[in-house]
């Protein structure tokens, strides 16, 4: 209902994996942020669709990249070269402002600039953030865990958070001074970063849309909002 | 709003800096991470690297494709545990493997190897037949196959993290299929129609507790993940099943059964996330080879989607 200027366009890639749960988190935290009477987001609305092919991306002012299997993704992506359009999406070289893009769990590993013990020819990424990760870092799903983690403050609310790792991937090294640690495991569980951002662009081993708590949600809206 | 399968409300949060395993949400997570994909039967680690590379988002590690089962008769069991290894040793994508119905032991063996997720399988042969597995017990998730809402909610009130259709697997019909997923959604909307007694007597009819039968009356939908299965041999069956409801499907002697197993696998993964676009369907469709021969449920001597083992059946 509201007019272009005031729409809020989300895409969340629906090629396979949790998409649907992170388009109602993305609902459940526009509807907080609107009755907290959130300054940014008076007087906006919320659109998301589904993102299933290159011309899907036109128009979006952010991207969600779901956690899913990242080998099933990247086959996707390499038909009629979506990863092409998806690179120039998240760095427009025509001067248009770069979106936001949240990468979850296999989202992590296409966002990522290296991925280590890549397969052969099998996968492809689409790069932007200057972390090193792997895939299935802490095993299969026997190895699955929930934890409380530890949070930058800048995510505000509590200073932990319960994080879901699902076959998580992990986050081998931060390859430049511009990413900032969002999120981390304990001291006593090895002190790993398990979120990260630069600008625009933030990643997530974990599944916030597989929880209640919709604080990861909010924090990525806002940056979509957020004028660059 | 529509409420979401496996979204934890309440509990289930890790306790201050302990580290959580097995809980149902990481177990009904995981079959969240596959929806919108599609799950291949295969039998050796080359067909495993097939399913990998056409984007199976699983493998199911079987040592005989259903139509073998039928064409063998015979008891089937747990595959060979080397075999589920070298499966495991060969993608990164989750494995599951088959336990028969209620063998709790073979499915603690399944989770002593490591496999992503038990399906308790009406294709293998019953090993009880009163009780199916309490799957609460395990670390890793299951998924069962259901007819109809009452199956479907027995399972979950088991344990199960995910449900199937049963249909009528080695048939390459997908008939049985369309059936279980209709019946499943005309159940739920039965239901939604009851006021809170009509409720209480439908959940005693079905033997399930009253409030999982409410809290899949709000939902509108099975609290789990749900995926079609059996008989599915086409992409337009994909997409039809996928239509019908369904968060993603299982596709058994359908892709290996085939004359052209590559090609038809690569062709059914892409109908799952493209089953709303009839012309890309007619485009993938082309020049698969033959399907699979398939068989008429009427005329298959054993229907494997009535094994349901309950304790109703125990002979005075």
């Amino acid at each position: 209902m509201g007019s272009a200027s005031t729409e809020v366009h989300v895409g969340v890639l629906a090629i396979q994996g949790a998409f649907a749960e992170h388009i109602f988190s993305l609902q459940s935290a526009f509807e907080l942020l609107l009755a907290t009477d959130h300054d940014i987001v008076r007087g906006k609305t919320l659109r998301v669709s589904e993102v299933r092919s290159p011309n899907d991306l036109e128009g979006l002012d952010g991207l969600v990249i779901p956690g899913g299997e990242s080998t099933t993704m990247a086959k996707f992506l390499l038909r009629n070269n979506f990863i092409g359009a998806l690179r120039h999406y998240i760095r427009p070289n025509d001067g248009q402002p770069a979106p936001a893009v949240w990468g979850t769990c296999a989202g992590l590993i296409l966002l990522s600039d290296h991925v280590l013990e890549e397969k052969e020819g099998g996968q492809c990424n689409i790069g932007g953030l200057p972390i090193t990760s792997t895939r299935n870092t802490y095993g299969r799903q026997k190895e699955s865990f929930e934890i409380n983690i530890d949070v930058n403050p800048i995510l505000g609310g509590e200073p932990i958070y319960n994080g879901v790792f699902i076959r998580a991937p992990g986050i081998q090294s931060i390859d430049s001074d511009d990413v900032t640690v969002l999120a981390s495991i304990p001291l006593e569980h090895g002190a790993k970063p398990v979120a990260a951002e630069k600008a625009r662009l933030m990643a997530t081993t974990f599944h916030p849309e597989l929880t209640s708590d919709t604080r990861w949600h909010r924090f990525f809206l806002l940056k979509v909002i957020t004028p660059v | 709003m529509p409420q979401l399968p496996g979204v934890n409300s309440n509990g289930a949060s890790a306790k201050d800096g302990a580290q959580t395993t097995g809980s149902f949400t990481l177990k009904s997570g995981l079959a969240q991470m596959a929806k919108g994909g599609l799950v291949m039967d295969v039998t050796d680690a080359q067909q495993a690297r097939i399913a990998e590379e056409a984007g199976a988002c699983a493998v199911m590690a079987l040592e005989r494709v259903p139509a073998d089962i039928r064409r063998d008769g015979g008891v089937a069991r747990m595959s060979d545990p080397k075999m589920i290894k070298e499966i495991m040793a060969a993608v990164t994508i989750p494995v599951m493997a088959k336990a028969r119905i209620g063998h709790f032991a073979e499915a603690q063996i399944l989770q002593a190897l490591g496999v992503d997720m038990i399906d308790e399988s009406e294709v293998l042969t019953p090993a009880d037949p009163e009780a199916h597995i309490d799957k609460s017990q395990f670390k890793i998730p299951f998924v069962c196959g259901a007819r109809n809402l009452g199956e479907a909610l027995r399972r979950i009130h088991e344990g199960a993290a995910m449900i199937r259709t049963k249909g009528e697997a080695g048939t390459g019909n997908v008939l049985e299929a369309v059936r279980h997923a209709k019946t499943i959604n005309a159940d739920i909307m039965a239901a939604k129609k009851m006021d809170d007694t009509q409720l209480a007597v439908y959940a005693k009819e079905l033997r399930v507790p009253v409030e999982l039968l409410k809290k899949t009356v709000d939902m509108g939908r099975l609290p789990v993940v749900n995926f079609a299965a059996g008989g599915l041999a086409t992409p337009a069956d994909v997409s039809l099943m996928m239509q019908l409801g369904v968060d993603g499907v299982f596709v058994g002697s359908g892709i290996f059964k085939s004359n052209c197993p590559k090609k038809r696998a690569d062709s059914m993964v892409q109908a799952v996330t493209h089953y709303k676009d009839p012309a890309f369907l007619a485009e993938i469709s082309e020049d698969l080879g033959e399907a699979m021969v398939g068989i008429n449920c009427d005329d298959i001597k054993q229907k494997w989607a009535v094994r349901e083992s309950h304790p109703q059946q125990k002979k005075a």
